[in-house]
């Protein structure tokens, strides 16, 4: 089984199986090749420019020298035929009469020849046919094919955008969750100093009372151990048992 | 000094050149120009030194001047990244949606290319786009062949975390 290749041997697949249009162009080539030109040639054969003609000469000399003898064997056959020609028209008969000929034969050749223009017709309609469907079958493929590629990106590109509004949003969407909920636990931590506080002023007056109602007690058991009777109460206090319970009650 | 017929050159090697830079760029505009800058560094290059291949060099020198436009592409935001010719036709035996993703594939490693050192990308364009051995490479850039390997492992390691970081987002 063939394993599943990485990311990057595709890509290097798909960059290797580019499609690449045949060139380079003529005029690239050209247009090159004359800029290469223009950067100039080396030196020393800018030097040798003088020798150039003769080199040409040399050249053109040795490259005639092949075609001497085709030329004398054309001039040779050039004087045959027009011996040959001169010699038919001499004694060649004398012209059959050419109405006659044509009257004669022009029924043939005419029914030969609509017969043959015919099945010549025929033929290249039934070819041009078939071409013309293969043609119409591969430019419908190539249409389709380059829709479906145009399509294909643009969907991508548009998913691609909504996906970013998407995360757009979830991220806002977050951020103020996040802002609400500071907001919340700072109200919380609020409430709970005041709550803190409140509950430190009462129990700092329930102390301050309750050392307030110590001292006074201390003070009545002292002079109740002194027989005394104490400052703090009536005559009318003592005579009613129930005030002394409303007062231990306070 | 060497005698070079540049015309036979051209018409030799010309479509060598044309389809490693049309592979590494994508547009016809801008591989027509790689293509003249490439033949013209290589006379400057045969002015100063003996050329023993021109397949090779014209290989590095196509890959170099490519990975050039690349990264000149990216440095200018007006100018897209993805800008390929249209006049590709897919075959009949290939779908559209593999086709999108070849070509989404191409241009992150394209894109990816240019991000790289520029030594780095010329080895993996020279092993991966023009199939020449570790030897050949490391004889046309002047360095070790172990040196030539360990780049293009490096080369590799980054152009794969590229590649899957732009697949992510």
């Amino acid at each position: 089984m063939e394993e599943p290749k990485d990311i990057l041997d595709k890509a290097i697949d798909a960059l290797a199986n580019t499609d690449v249009p045949p060139g380079p162009p003529h005029e690239l080539t050209d247009a090159t090749v004359a800029k290469l030109k223009e950067a100039g040639p080396p030196a020393f054969l800018r030097k040798q420019e003088g020798g150039q003609d003769e080199f040409k000469t040399i050249r053109f000399i040795d490259r005639i020298k092949p075609t001497k003898g085709l030329i004398k064997f054309a001039a040779a056959a050039v004087l045959l035929i027009a011996c040959g020609y001169t010699v038919g028209r001499l004694s060649a008969p004398k012209s059959p009469d050419i109405e006659q000929l044509r009257s004669a034969i022009e029924p043939a050749i005419r029914q030969n020849l609509l017969q043959e223009m015919g099945q010549y017709m025929q033929v290249g309609l039934v070819s041009g046919y078939a071409q013309l469907k293969n043609e119409l079958q591969q430019q419908y493929r190539r249409d389709l094919s380059n829709f479906a590629i145009q399509t294909l990106a643009a969907s991508s590109t548009v998913t691609n955008q909504r996906l970013q509004e998407l995360i757009d949003a979830i991220n806002t969407a977050q951020t103020q969750d996040r802002r609400w909920f500071a907001t919340a636990l700072k109200q919380i931590e609020n409430n709970r100093l005041q709550d803190k506080n409140q509950l430190a002023d009462g129990l700092e007056t329930l102390a301050l009372q309750t050392e307030d109602e110590l001292q006074r007690t201390r003070q009545d058991m002292v002079q109740l151990l002194s027989y005394n009777q104490p400052s703090s109460l009536n005559p009318e206090e003592l005579r009613n048992p129930s005030n002394t319970n409303e007062r231990s009650k306070k | 000094m060497q005698v070079i017929d540049w015309k036979a050159v051209v018409n030799k090697h010309g479509p060598i050149v044309w389809n490693t830079a049309y592979r590494l760029l994508g547009n016809h505009t801008d591989t027509a120009d790689c293509f003249q800058d490439t033949f013209v560094c290589a006379l400057e290059v045969s002015r100063r030194q003996h050329v023993r291949s021109f397949p090779a060099l014209l290989a590095r020198l196509t890959t170099a001047r490519a990975i050039d436009r690349l990264r000149q592409r990216m440095r200018e935001p007006n100018i897209s990244t993805d800008i390929t010719d249209c006049a590709a036709i897919p075959g009949s035996d290939v779908e559209p949606y593999q086709q999108v993703q070849a070509q989404e594939l191409a241009i992150g490693l394209r894109e990816a290319l240019a991000q790289l050192p520029q030594q780095e990308a010329q080895i993996f364009c020279l092993r991966y786009l023009n199939d020449m051995s570790y030897r050949s490479i490391a004889k046309e850039l002047g360095i070790k062949a172990n040196t030539a390997g360990v780049l293009l492992h490096r080369a590799r390691t980054k152009l794969r975390q590229h590649l899957e970081k732009a697949a992510v987002t």
